[in-house]
């Protein structure tokens, strides 16, 4: 029999046990991280010597070409062929881009659809799929001049004047989408290449929202003919049955979607008859292959940059920047992309219906604190809904980081102390910036208890606004790139907006109201900018909702990668004219 | 002997009969445990800034505007008929969703089972038979530490050292090893061994304590005095019968892996049964959580029926009056 | 009257007992003072602690520990070994409450079906599979999104989701138990049944109930901290253990103190525990089966 040796049992587990801790102990005194990245780093992008620009001349549109000095670089040939893999943010929900919930939904449909203007890197608005467009004096006609020789994918026919027509409308059928094109009357094709819009009222946020990729509603699908069934081999209800635009797609855009298995990949291959040519006239894309792997956590996109996984990692994390940065054949960029955080107070809550109150609470907030610990120095700080980027941008630095100033003005409103809850959804940087938050707001007397719930419970409670539940709310939204988009819709009637101060009935007493209708249909350019100006000082003066940040997105990309062109809200690349060297 | 095959059937039928007021019942829970969760698929797809006409147009669309008991009867309607309804959040068949995911979680279970087995069976047997040695000690401190350490550190850990130090391995994503075996099983190793170790702690504990227990029965002491040689004694005996228990616990595992691991899932992106669960959860994506939901109720009943067959014909001793 | 005293003494006895043989086995000791350190941790909190653990302070982020950091510092700039011992209340509440309350739902069913069998036995089992059936985090995230994350909904939801196992062992231990004599001779000498349930049957179950809250007890505190790793746990600033480890993951690579202390924390509470109830099991019946 196998004797083996008994052996102190005690003194082995205690010996065993501390050797462990020595090693994880002496495991932990690593050296200190990279210094932090304290500001938002960005890239000096490759400028083209001519472009074509819409823009209004006296008023009327006009197709006006730009000729403009280059930063010499040494012309590259372009690799034909090859393939990009994209880590993306989140799985896709569905294919159909009027019905898209998310936002990367958006970014899988535009390898595959097109819009019919796009916005290029100083916001112009640029022909894409309408080479023109007219309207009438009144503001309630519009005509779109569309492109002739665009193929669609897969049903292989022509783009025609009927299908917009039919996309514009399908618009008002989407629940999303409809929210984009809230005052709309119909869409009409005139004849093969030309199509009409009529409003009951002027809207002039239209073309913006047709040139914004975030827009539901913007891209452009086709209208399916009985022909167009019998090529894609199935009848109208089984393609319904199969999930119709939510799992087919059929575009016009440089890509067409293969294959996609939720969760795991989303591959494309080149669109063969897109219509786009480069300057040397040659077929667009270069590429042949794109592929999407949905992974939500930055961190890991990251890490899949470096271990050259993917080649294109968008919306990482300010703290995994750093690495990126010196890690070799990685490229990374930035700008102040459109997620804002503020915080909205609950006015049904008192003190908080006193202004002063109110003020006080702005007074307290440090955002430089909170854009360095919550957001890692990646963001920039807010002094107004919209961000610097943004043309119709004016900072209000009305109420300053002054805590005695705040603790004067409860004194003065007679509130010793304020007790309550400080309510947000528990995703990343909302815990974080409620954590810096509490802080200041207890420097101050006012002790809150953080409250951080999922999206759903989020959403659903949020329409309540049960005085105990929400003393303060922590916010995020998306804005988007036109002011009417961003914060008109926002308070929009009749139902205004689930967000906390939308729907509070004495917000009207600020005057807002009034301002916001003049977004959606002031028509002229100077009164227009003088709106939005007004819009955003009694939202930050008068109302007292507290802009805290706005977030930096950074973006890394394998140095392979030519071309890469991004934009504030991380979903429209240049796919088309991407290639990748050897 | 007739006796006893009668009674060994009339168990299965027994059980089986069970079935289906459990399924029922289990399906009913789901249904209104969904039901109270607050929030639903509507809000959270018109998104917190959304225009709450908007949310009401969406919650029309989605059908979600009927009232609880015809909803309920809507839903029993559509389940007799084994139709799983679509998703909310996409116009995707609920079915094809879990078919989706459910070779992602099999790859994945037999992946970490396997580590399980092979490192957690041997381990045990090695440490039940040199008990009370060096070897012994070194095996229960290991196992000892493998069911206190939490899934998520492990794999972090794991990723540290593997992925991102020495970049052998990858960090995330599933490829499938039918279709694509190296990278398939290069994808798998990370997230089954953060599994399987932990699994394999539990195998060894039971398989030890178990193999024990046997070694001091009378038959073994017989058998030995008898002459047999050792060998014989250990595998042909005392093993056949030490690993019983371990078959329960191993297909008990086995249905919770099944199950899908969310969090092993979530760290490594993968795709499988856990990972819907908890998206639809977290969306209110109602058909899919119930569709989900009701799946694993499934599969565990009859994994459970399974089970307790294999373990009637391994043990006589068993009696099932 | 008497014998019930004699039996009462009788288990006093039994508990100086274990005391002694507890010295004599490594493993339970071990386990002991571990849980000791933790129990001492927890009271003591304030009193061990270097900083306070809410502390934010924006110049000291990031630092890798030292002689004024223990542990280091998070990404506030707060003290992460002040952090973790504070951090020891709540999984020693989570953990006690928890267990206490899987303890007490599970006994109470498990006396029901095994005592009276039947319908009221069948009723029981079935729920008990169906919890079963589910796998625990995803049963514990359902709830979670119902009652809501606070501390003691958290506790009653891990309460549920291990409550089965105490069901089976005292059913399993009174199905084997009501036949015998001294519960038949109670039964007949007219005691009522509540009487007869705790009296004679339930003590002789004690065992396999304490090393099962021993496990469970361990198993709360590594579901706690699965839960707050997918950011359902305890809202922040409070310092959890799971909650430190979902902040740590995006920093693992630059600041893996963040990580590894409270990972040790929990491992060594966890380990403690289990150890504690293997010792537990071999005093108290050597030949006892596992799970």
């Amino acid at each position: 029999m196998d004797a083996g040796r008994k052996v102190d049992r005690r003194k082995f587990l205690i010996a065993g046990l501390s050797a462990g801790i020595v090693v994880v102990g002496a495991a932990a005194y690593f050296a200190r991280p990279p210094e932090v990245v304290e500001k938002v780093v960005t890239v000096p992008v490759e400028r083209v010597t001519e472009r074509t620009v819409l823009t209004t001349v006296e008023g009327r549109p006009t197709v006006v070409t730009r000729v403009e000095t280059v930063v010499v670089t040494p012309e590259e040939q372009p690799l034909i062929g090859g393939v990009i893999k994209v880590a993306t943010w989140g799985a896709i929900n569905t294919a159909d881009p009027h019905n898209a919930p998310s936002h990367q939904d958006l970014l899988i449909a535009l390898a595959g659809y097109d819009t019919l203007f796009r916005f290029d890197e100083e916001m112009n608005i640029v022909p894409w799929l309408a080479e023109r467009y007219e309207v009438s004096s009144n503001g309630l006609e519009y005509t779109f001049y569309i492109r002739k020789g665009v193929y669609w994918q897969v049903i292989d026919r022509e783009l025609t004047a009927e299908d917009v027509a039919y996309s514009l409308n399908r618009t008002q059928e989407a629940a999303i989408a409809k929210s984009y094109f809230p005052i709309w009357g119909e869409a009409r094709a005139v004849d093969k290449y030309t199509v009409k819009v009529t409003l009951p009222k002027p809207f002039v946020p239209l073309i913006a929202n047709l040139a914004n990729p975030g827009s539901r509603g913007s891209m452009i699908v086709p209208r399916l003919s009985e022909d167009d069934f019998k090529k894609l081999g199935m009848t109208p209800s089984e393609f319904n049955d199969k999930g119709g635009f939510g799992t087919i797609m059929i575009g016009t855009g440089p890509f067409r979607l293969v294959d996609f298995k939720r969760g795991e990949y989303e591959r494309f291959e080149k669109h063969k008859k897109y219509w786009g040519r480069d300057a040397k006239g040659r077929q667009l894309p270069y590429l042949d292959k794109l592929e999407f792997t949905p992974q939500p956590d930055a961190s890991v996109r990251a890490l899949q940059l470096r271990a050259g996984a993917v080649d294109i990692a968008p919306m990482l994390d300010a703290k995994d920047v750093p690495t990126l940065q010196v890690a070799k054949g990685i490229k990374v960029v930035g700008m102040i992309g459109t997620s804002f955080g503020h915080l909205g107070m609950n006015w049904r809550h008192p003190p908080f219906n006193d202004k002063r109150v109110r003020q006080a609470v702005a007074h307290a907030i440090n955002r430089a604190e909170i854009v360095r610990l919550a957001l890692s120095g990646g963001g920039e700080e807010a002094w107004s809904p919209l961000p610097s980027w943004n043309k119709y941008y004016k900072p209000f630095r009305i109420y300053e980081y002054n805590p005695k100033k705040a603790r004067e003005l409860l004194d003065n409103a007679g509130v010793k102390e304020i007790r309550g809850t400080l309510y947000g959804f528990n995703i990343s940087p909302a815990p974080e910036s409620l954590t810096v938050i509490q802080k200041q707001l207890a420097a101050v007397n006012i002790n809150l208890e953080i409250n951080t719930v999922d999206l759903g419970t989020y959403v659903a409670e949020l329409k309540n606004r049960d005085p105990t539940k929400h003393t303060i709310t922590f916010h995020i939204w998306v804005d988007k790139v036109d002011p009417w988009i961003s914060l008109g819709v926002r308070f929009y009637p009749p139902g205004g907006s689930a967000f906390i101060e939308g729907l509070n009935p004495d917000i009207e007493n600020t005057g807002i109201a009034e301002v916001r209708d003049k977004l959606a249909e002031e028509t002229n350019e100077a009164e227009y900018a003088k709106a939005v100006e007004e819009f955003q000082r009694l939202w930050v003066e008068e109302v007292v909702s507290v802009p805290l940040w706005f977030r930096a997105n950074y973006f890394g990309y394998n140095e392979k990668v030519r071309n890469f062109k991004y934009e504030p809200q991380s979903i429209q690349y240049p796919w088309e004219v991407m290639w990748k060297a050897a | 002997m007739e006796g006893r095959l009668t009674s060994k059937y009339s168990f299965i039928y027994r059980r089986l009969f069970t079935v289906f007021p459990i399924l029922f019942i289990t399906v009913t829970v789901i249904f209104f445990i969904v039901e109270i969760m607050p929030g639903d698929a509507a809000e959270v797809l018109a998104g917190p800034g959304a225009n709450l006409i908007d949310v009401e147009r969406l919650r029309e669309m989605l059908g979600l505007d009927l009232p609880a008991h015809v909803r309920y009867y809507n839903f029993l309607v559509r389940l007799s008929t084994g139709d799983l309804g679509k998703s909310l959040t996409t116009p995707i068949p609920v079915s094809k969703l879990i078919l989706d995911s459910l070779p992602v979680t099999l790859t994945l279970a037999f992946f970490s089972m396997g580590w399980a087995l092979i490192i957690g069976i041997p381990a045990g047997i090695v440490s039940a038979l040199k008990k009370n040695t060096r070897i012994d000690l070194l095996v229960s401190l290991g196992a000892l530490f493998g069911i206190s350490t939490p899934g998520f550190w492990l794999a972090s850990i794991l990723i540290l050292i593997l992925s991102v130090q020495l970049k052998i391995l990858p960090a995330a994503g599933f490829v499938n090893p039918l279709f694509d075996p190296i990278n398939g099983i290069k994808h798998m190793i990370l997230p089954s061994l953060t599994l399987g170790l932990i699994l394999a702690a539990y195998i060894a504990r039971i398989t030890r304590s178990s193999l024990v227990e046997v070694m001091l029965q009378d038959y073994i002491l017989a058998a030995r005095a008898r002459g047999l040689p050792e060998k014989i004694v250990i595998y042909k005996h005392a093993l056949k019968n030490g690993l019983i228990p371990v078959v329960t616990v191993v297909g008990f595992q086995f249905g919770g892996l099944l199950g899908g691991s969310i969090i092993i899932e979530t760290i490594f992106s993968i795709a499988g049964m856990g990972k819907l669960l908890y998206t639809s959860i977290l969306n209110r994506d109602y058909p899919v959580i119930e569709g989900v939901a009701i799946t694993m109720v499934v599969v565990y009943i009859f994994l459970n029926l399974l089970i307790d067959i294999v373990y009637m014909y391994l043990d006589p001793r068993v009696r099932y009056g | 009257m008497a014998e019930q005293t004699l039996r009462i003494m009788g288990k006093g006895g039994k508990i100086v007992k274990l005391m002694k043989k507890l010295k004599t086995n490594p493993k339970g000791f071990l386990g002991f003072i571990i849980l000791l350190v933790y129990v001492g941790m927890a009271l003591f909190a304030d009193i061990i602690s270097t900083h306070d653990p809410n502390e934010i302070v924006p110049e000291d982020r990031l630092l890798p520990p030292s002689f004024k950091h223990f542990f280091g510092t998070d990404q506030y700039g707060r003290d992460i070994f002040s952090r973790v011992v504070h951090g020891s209340r709540i999984s020693i509440y989570v953990g006690s409450l928890s267990s206490l309350i899987a303890l007490v739902l599970g006994t109470t069913m498990g006396l029901l079906a095994g005592y009276y069998r039947g319908y009221i036995d069948e009723v029981i089992s079935r729920f008990i599979d169906v919890l079963l059936a589910f796998p625990a985090l995803l049963l514990a995230i359902l709830i979670a999104a119902i009652l809501g994350p606070n501390l003691f909904n958290l506790c009653v939801i891990i309460g549920v989701v291990y409550m089965p196992q105490f069901t089976r062992i005292v059913r399993a231990s009174v199905l084997s138990l009501r036949e015998k004599e001294f519960v038949l001779a109670a039964r007949a000498a007219g005691d009522r049944d509540f009487t007869v349930m705790f009296s004679e049957i339930l003590p002789n179950a004690i065992a396999p109930l304490i090393v099962q809250t021993s496990i469970t007890f361990a198993f709360a505190i590594l579901t706690e901290a699965s839960l707050s790793f997918l950011g359902l746990g305890i809202p922040p600033p409070t310092p959890a253990w799971g909650s430190m480890l979902y902040d740590a993951r995006g920093y693992i690579e630059f600041a893996p103190w963040m990580t590894i202390a409270p990972g040790m924390a929990i491992f060594l509470a966890v380990f403690g525990f289990n150890t504690f109830g293997d010792g537990l099991r071999d005093i108290l019946d050597p030949r006892l089966k596992v799970d």
